[in-house]
């Protein structure tokens, strides 16, 4: 069918593109075969190249990632208004994340859920305690699995302000230095035996590939009393980390809500 | 094809002097039509042969190496329309230079005017339109070597048929 529109129809437009299509291009075949060759020897170069580059990082990588730093940030302030026994201790972390064992715990500020810095309202803090577990990297475990447990005591109605702060900076996550993607916001299923007034769980993906690692944080708010728990372990689903630390949160808040009932923490 | 095929060993250099002999203009054409500007389509189709030639057993081992070179250079020619989209602004089809009218003979005047316009055309229309034209392929063949439906190809050939004939006219 031809359709005519202001002197030009389909077939002239079909003619002229098979016209166009048999049209000798004047190409010059040597010079086309040499300029593929010469490409398809830079472009072996540049992947054997590569190779030895990726060929380093396996041998190297996880021998720099034993020296990955093992030391926590504690929060401010650096109370010893929490007793020991107001943290979990390391049997019932173990039974959660298997093989970490306790790792040192220096001062400094550490609030947030992805990020550690400073919390603007730190004064009210009326006390403060962190703990931190890690494993030994290993091969084929380069990042080495870690716990992280912060339990912390507001005055007044810090607490609240300080889930908001949080909540409000977990919204605005990006990568940090040593995770492969952005975090993600999720449910935070933290049934305990104490009131939860509100959680709030996000996890970000450490390592890719065939054996993926997750970093989770939850935090869970009851009354004047927080906790924060970092988990970073091996599963091939996100899942698997946020349960664990969901876990630890809620047996922490149980131990420090207990204590705490009895008069024995932040007071 | 089938020396280039059954080629082996030392005769590998030759299959490849073969097929770029025998085919390389036709690639070339072929990528004019999909990005018009003559220099930037022997780029292409250098890149495409030299990644060709380090697969060549992959090649020679296609079912139709021909087919697969040629999907190939669609793809790299996609992709370099892509990146080319991001940095260039899109021309519209009134900007276009004064295309030849038909002379009576049914005959465009000008085949760079035609490719102009084919320019214009969304990639896939102007693809389809390359592969059916250029190279004289069956829809279903364009349809396989585009991953869409014959009814795609059609429908694209089409719009792209009208869109061409509008932009001639003009």
């Amino acid at each position: 069918m031809r359709e005519h529109a202001r002197g030009v129809d389909e077939e002239d437009v079909v003619r002229a593109l098979q016209r166009a299509g048999a049209a000798d291009p004047h190409v010059d075949v040597s010079a086309l075969t040499a300029g593929a060759r010469g490409r398809a020897r830079t472009l072996r170069r540049r992947r054997q190249g590569l190779a030895g580059v990726v060929a380093v990082l396996a041998l190297a990588g996880p021998a720099a990632l034993s020296q990955w730093p093992q030391e926590r940030v504690a929060v401010q302030p650096a109370a010893t208004a929490v007793p020991d026994a107001a943290l979990l201790d390391t049997a019932a972390v173990q039974a959660v994340v298997e093989g970490v064992e306790p790792v040192p715990v220096s001062t400094g500020t550490a609030t947030g859920l992805c990020r550690d810095e400073p919390y603007g309202g730190t004064s009210s803090i009326a006390a403060g305690r962190s703990a931190g577990w890690g494993s030994t990297p290993t091969v084929l475990r380069p990042t080495p699995e870690q716990v992280g447990l912060d339990v912390l005591v507001f005055e007044g109605d810090e607490a609240e302000q300080w889930f908001s702060q949080t909540e409000q900076q977990a919204g605005s996550c990006t990568v940090e230095a040593v995770e492969t993607s952005r975090w993600t916001l999720v449910a935070a299923d933290v049934a305990a035996d104490v009131a939860v007034d509100e959680a709030v769980a996000l996890f970000a993906q450490v390592q890719s590939g065939t054996n993926p690692s997750w970093r989770a944080v939850v935090a869970a708010r009851s009354g004047q009393l927080v906790v924060r728990v970092g988990v970073t372990s091996y599963h091939s689903e996100p899942g698997g980390t946020v349960e664990q630390a969901a876990t630890l949160a809620r047996q922490a808040l149980e131990r420090a809500s207990g204590l705490r009932a009895a008069g024995g923490a932040a007071r | 094809m089938t020396a280039v095929v059954e080629a082996g060993g030392e005769a590998q250099v030759l299959a490849f002097e073969d097929f770029v002999a025998a085919r390389g203009p036709a690639l070339v054409r072929l990528a004019r039509g999909l990005l018009r500007d003559p220099d930037t389509a022997e780029d292409v189709v250098q890149d495409v042969l030299a990644k060709a030639l380090l697969h060549w057993k992959r090649v020679q081992g296609a079912d139709d190496p021909v087919a697969y070179v040629n999907r190939m250079v669609v793809n790299a020619s996609t992709s370099f329309w892509r990146r080319a989209a991001r940095r260039e602004r899109p021309v519209a089809a009134e900007d276009l230079p004064d295309a030849g009218r038909a002379d009576g003979t049914g005959q465009l005047a000008d085949r760079d005017e035609l490719l102009t316009a084919l320019r214009t055309l969304p990639t896939k229309q102007r693809t389809v339109l390359v592969l059916r034209h250029f190279e004289d392929m069956p829809d279903e063949q364009i349809a396989d070597l585009l991953d869409v439906t014959t009814g795609t190809v059609r429908s694209n050939a089409h719009r792209g048929l009208a869109a061409l004939r509008t932009a001639l006219s003009r």
